[in-house]
């Protein structure tokens, strides 16, 4: 076994799934590297909408995210040469999106607009908004809408770190060692960000959520 | 029913989970490719400075990093060569005003010693020295080179010392050859620094003049005597002590008749 399966294995040691889409994704990128562009497509369909909800999430902006979405990708397919399989692709992809979207909102830190996307109204997401609510109707479209303003209110009084951690682990569901990967961090010091981020969201939700 | 009980049952975890149903719509993506694509396109057609591009990085890095460990190096070794050279361009001007005298042109030298001895005085060796011979330029080139050669490396002032009384040696000997002396005595900067001065005090002041014009009356000089010699030193001998005045009063009682010269003591 080689240094670079070693390394990602320790961070994919928590979930096989990954495993398996990490073997899949580094076939695509060999492919990629030995001259076939095509493939890229590939992956920019497998992962446009989870690196467009990380950066979403982090921006609460549909334009903002989508330049920044593209401008990933971009910059994916120029330094593919440079990836040499020691994390798993997409903890590579996710780097990048979350580097751009980082220097992004340092550099637009006083202009910010939010935008809401509209809930697919598939029936996982049904499920948990009549858990929400017993409203019916227009009644009930904008108290879900009022619970996201509120919620993206909050999103934004994090910090950008926090803020990120949150986003990558309780929306994203990626693990906490991948996190620390992705931000170049501890483990610890993910954890640590995730519990405060936490405890600061419930402080300014504690209106709208139970304890 | 109160406040609490109207609350409904919502949890954070709830609520990002909401943030996950967040998708844009269907014809989002489609312009998303589109943009996309065409960012792709720009980006294979654009052609990156040389710089930017990942083997030019990294040679930079691997480059920068020696160039400027020897820039540094460079620049401290010329600051301290600089400051270490100010004694030894003073030397150096001392140097070439030793090294100066053989510039003086070999025909000229060849004329009597009272030219020499004239050209060996540092006024005169200068002003000749504005104007030297086609012949000598090589010969003060490669005297002048030498203790520059000699120097280099070394930076302790010990050591430009004795390069520059190596030169001043040089100069000498030089100078000597020049001259037509053989033995050059000592060829030490002193040594031709006596040789300078010794010319003037061969030269008579009129102090002696008067003395001597003095004396003249005083003693008769007699050619035929067997010991002239110890006359004349016993008459330097009793006038050497005499000062002006007393010669001079010591002539009134001088009285010359005939071939009779009298005395009044």
């Amino acid at each position: 076994m080689d240094v670079a399966s070693k390394a990602l294995q320790k961070t994919l040691v928590v979930s096989p799934e990954r495993q398996l889409e990490a073997d899949s994704d580094r076939i695509i990128v060999q492919r990629v590297q030995a001259g076939e562009v095509a493939a890229f497509d590939n992956l920019i369909l497998k992962y446009r909408e989870r690196v467009f909800g990380v950066v979403y999430n982090m921006t609460s902006n549909r334009e903002d995210a989508a330049d920044l979405t593209q401008d990933s990708f971009i910059k994916a397919f120029q330094s593919i040469h440079r990836f040499q399989a020691q994390s798993s692709f997409f903890t590579w992809l996710y780097r990048i999106a979350v580097n751009s979207t980082l220097t992004h909102l340092r550099k637009a830190k006083l202009r910010t607009f939010f935008s809401f996307e509209k809930i697919t109204d598939e029936d996982k997401t049904a499920e948990l908004v009549n858990q929400m609510t017993d409203k019916k109707g227009a009644d009930r479209d904008l108290y879900i809408r009022e619970l996201q303003e509120k919620l993206n209110e909050a999103m934004m009084k994090l910090s950008i770190k926090h803020r990120t951690v949150v986003t990558l682990f309780e929306i994203e569901g990626v693990s906490h060692e991948e996190i620390a990967e992705i931000m170049n961090c501890s483990v610890g010091t993910v954890r640590s960000r995730l519990h405060y981020a936490k405890q600061l969201l419930q402080a300014e939700l504690q209106r709208y959520i139970n304890p | 029913m109160n406040e609490t009980e109207r609350r409904p049952k919502v949890t954070l975890e709830d609520l990002l989970q909401l943030k996950r149903a967040e998708f844009p719509p269907v014809e989002f993506w489609s312009e998303f490719d589109r943009t996309l694509r065409a960012k792709q396109l720009a980006a294979i057609v654009e052609t990156r400075p040389w710089w930017r591009s990942w083997t030019a990085r990294k040679a930079l890095v691997r480059v920068c990093m020696p160039l400027g460990a020897t820039a540094l190096l460079a620049i401290s070794f010329s600051s301290v060569r600089i400051a270490s050279v100010k004694p030894q361009k003073v030397l150096a001007v001392n140097n070439e005003v030793a090294v100066r005298a053989p510039m003086v042109p070999a025909q000229e030298l060849a004329v009597p010693e009272s030219s020499v001895a004239a050209a060996a005085t540092p006024a005169v060796a200068m002003a000749q020295t504005e104007t030297p011979a086609d012949g000598s330029a090589d010969s003060f080139t490669s005297v002048r080179t030498a203790p520059s050669n000699g120097i280099s490396g070394t930076t302790s002032p010990e050591q430009l010392l004795a390069s520059g009384t190596a030169t001043v040696k040089a100069a000498g000997q030089a100078l000597a050859q020049l001259v037509g002396l053989q033995d050059f005595v000592g060829t030490s900067a002193t040594a031709a620094r006596s040789a300078v001065v010794e010319p003037l005090t061969q030269v008579a002041t009129p102090r002696d003049n008067r003395r001597t014009r003095l004396l003249a009356y005083t003693v008769t000089f007699d050619p035929h005597a067997a010991d002239s010699s110890a006359a004349v030193r016993s008459r330097d001998r009793v006038t050497h002590r005499l000062s002006d005045e007393a010669i001079y009063d010591s002539i009134t009682r001088l009285g010359l008749s005939g071939d009779r010269v009298s005395i009044k003591f």
